[in-house]
């Protein structure tokens, strides 16, 4: 990647950020309501007694499912501006390489987006601490400066159950992640919802097929054996989400102006 | 220079092929008509022609590099303004500021001097334009890409009459040895005498490819008298003034091609207007 190629990644990140700026400001401002509404479910039982050690442990043990949420909605953004006919032609022409078209895009959704969602947070946190006194008699003190760094150095560098557990919580994560890019390539349109109905689909098939088979629990094995079970497990959602990462740069090549009318003939 | 070789395309597996073995060679220099009924594939060949859509078969090569890989070199030097489009909520200005820089032979000057024919002003809000002005501002823009492929579907759709010669007149001055401009247009008149090549487009395949000059070369175009009618006519249609008609022009003297009667000649008499054409 050289200078050209830099200053055309700021020039794509530019345009899309003037041209799709209604869409951002909607999602960030989605954000903060979200993050607003969730810390001020858990709020106001900590008002009393100063709970503000147990309120802030409250927002933070719910946080994780918010976090993953919202990444998987980042990630289905990812081809959204792929996805009406005249936003194809205008994609599609934009003189510049697919690495460099897919590395504006995965810079705005993988990067851009998380840092607005702290932002988000943080001034969510904000708002909570000015409004509190209007609507309670006490309030809780800001934690957003607290939440920030343990969020960021304590989910991703600390972890306090098994290793293996760990690894195959990654592996999943890997995969889930790839899901949602692979869906947001081959739906682009309410990517998102399609995927999710995909994956649920697909959860209920497999729990339909796997009551045939008579699965021992955690109890009934050999600590050796469901260590090789997690490994397994780790290893095939590993290799899912290889397969899935080809497929999707593979969809993404072949994007067309038109869509052909069968998921076959895209791939 | 474009070849294009043997492409065919078609919307499913099942369904018929919409581009059906053409074979072209598109030479720098020239603007050509792409025409053709309703359903025949204009739009599909542009979008063959710059990558969007990938063929069934055959390819499309520019400068000898397939345009179906979208490489950088071939996406700077193609730009396509498509019949509908979504104009951005922004200034045209803050428009070219981000798209400008990604084409290197991008023209600002030729833009100011589009803009000012078109009497429209640089820092103007593109939302609040009209469908006609949104299309004159992208014209503009299109016009001073300096892109050595240009693909313009139905330009003058939406265009008020003193718009057209505006056109007229800044697509030629836009014009040098190096462009090809494609106009795919069902308003024959407002561009038949910007351009120097025809290509016609009849079930899916190519029913002719030709210059402008050869056609008046070899055939006449006249509304005359209908007690008048040649009796060497190829081709006759009622007009309010008289018979609008076709003949053949043995002399070749110089005559006023009618583009919307040689369409409907070329429809109904395609082997007699082919035979004086190759004489």
């Amino acid at each position: 990647m050289n200078s050209n190629s830099l200053t055309r990644i700021k020039y794509l990140l530019l345009q899309d950020l003037s041209m799709n700026r209604k869409r951002y400001i909607s999602l960030f401002v989605g954000l903060f309501l979200g993050t607003l509404m969730l810390i001020y479910l858990v709020h106001p039982k900590y008002l009393l007694h100063d709970g503000s050690e147990r309120f802030y442990v409250a927002v933070y043990n719910s946080m994780p499912v918010f976090i993953v949420c919202a990444t998987l909605v980042f990630i289905s953004e990812l081809f959204a501006n792929f996805s009406t006919k005249q936003k194809r032609v205008h994609q599609l022409m934009l003189p510049a390489t697919k690495g460099e078209k897919f590395a504006a895009r995965f810079l705005l959704c993988c990067v851009g987006f998380p840092i607005v969602f702290v932002i988000a947070i943080v001034l969510a946190d904000v708002a909570r601490w000015i409004l509190s006194p209007l609507l309670f008699e006490n309030t809780l003190p800001l934690i957003c400066h607290k939440l920030i760094p343990d969020m960021l150095l304590k989910t991703t560098f600390y972890w306090e159950g098994e290793t293996l557990d760990h690894f195959l919580f990654c592996s999943f994560m890997t995969w889930i992640a790839t899901f949602y890019a692979m869906g947001s390539a081959l739906f682009r349109r309410r990517a998102l919802l399609k995927t999710k109905l995909c994956l649920m689909g697909g959860f209920i098939l497999l729990v339909l097929f796997l009551e045939n088979f008579d699965i021992p629990g955690k109890s009934a094995v050999d600590d050796n054996v469901f260590d090789v079970m997690r490994i397994v497990a780790a290893c095939i959602l590993l290799v899912l989400s290889v397969v899935q990462f080809c497929l999707t740069r593979r969809l993404y090549n072949r994007i067309q102006v038109i869509s052909k009318q069968t998921w076959y003939d895209r791939i | 220079m474009i070849k294009i070789e043997n492409l065919t395309f078609a919307y499913g597996k099942k369904k018929p092929n919409v581009i059906e073995d053409l074979s072209l060679t598109l030479h720098p220099g020239a603007i050509y008509g792409l025409l053709g009924k309703n359903g025949t594939g204009k739009s599909t060949l542009f979008y063959l022609l710059s990558g969007l859509l990938f063929p069934d078969g055959g390819k499309v090569m520019m400068n000898d590099i397939n345009v179906t890989k979208r490489q950088l070199g071939t996406l700077q030097d193609i730009y396509i303004l498509p019949e509908e489009f979504d104009a951005p909520k922004i200034s045209f200005e803050k428009y070219v500021r981000l798209h400008a820089p990604l084409y290197p032979r991008f023209d600002h000057e030729q833009l100011g001097r589009c803009m000012a024919e078109f009497e429209l002003p640089m820092d103007v809000d593109l939302k609040s334009l009209s469908m006609g002005q949104k299309k004159k501002a992208m014209l503009c823009f299109a016009l001073a890409t300096g892109t050595r492929l240009l693909l313009l579907d139905e330009p003058t759709n939406g265009l008020d009459i003193p718009s057209k010669a505006v056109f007229r007149r800044v697509v030629t001055s836009c014009m040098n040895d190096e462009r090809i401009i494609i106009i795919s247009t069902h308003q024959v008149r407002d561009v038949e005498y910007l351009l120097d090549r025809v290509i016609l487009l009849k079930n899916s395949q190519l029913h002719y490819e030709g210059a402008t000059a050869d056609i008046t070369e070899r055939l006449s175009f006249a509304v005359v008298p209908t007690s008048d009618v040649p009796s060497t006519v190829i081709y006759q249609e009622p007009n309010l003034a008289g018979t609008s008609v076709v003949y053949p022009n043995p002399g070749g003297e110089e005559t006023v091609l009618n583009l919307e009667l040689f369409f409907n000649a070329l429809s109904v008499q395609p082997d007699l207007v082919e035979r004086y054409l190759k004489a």
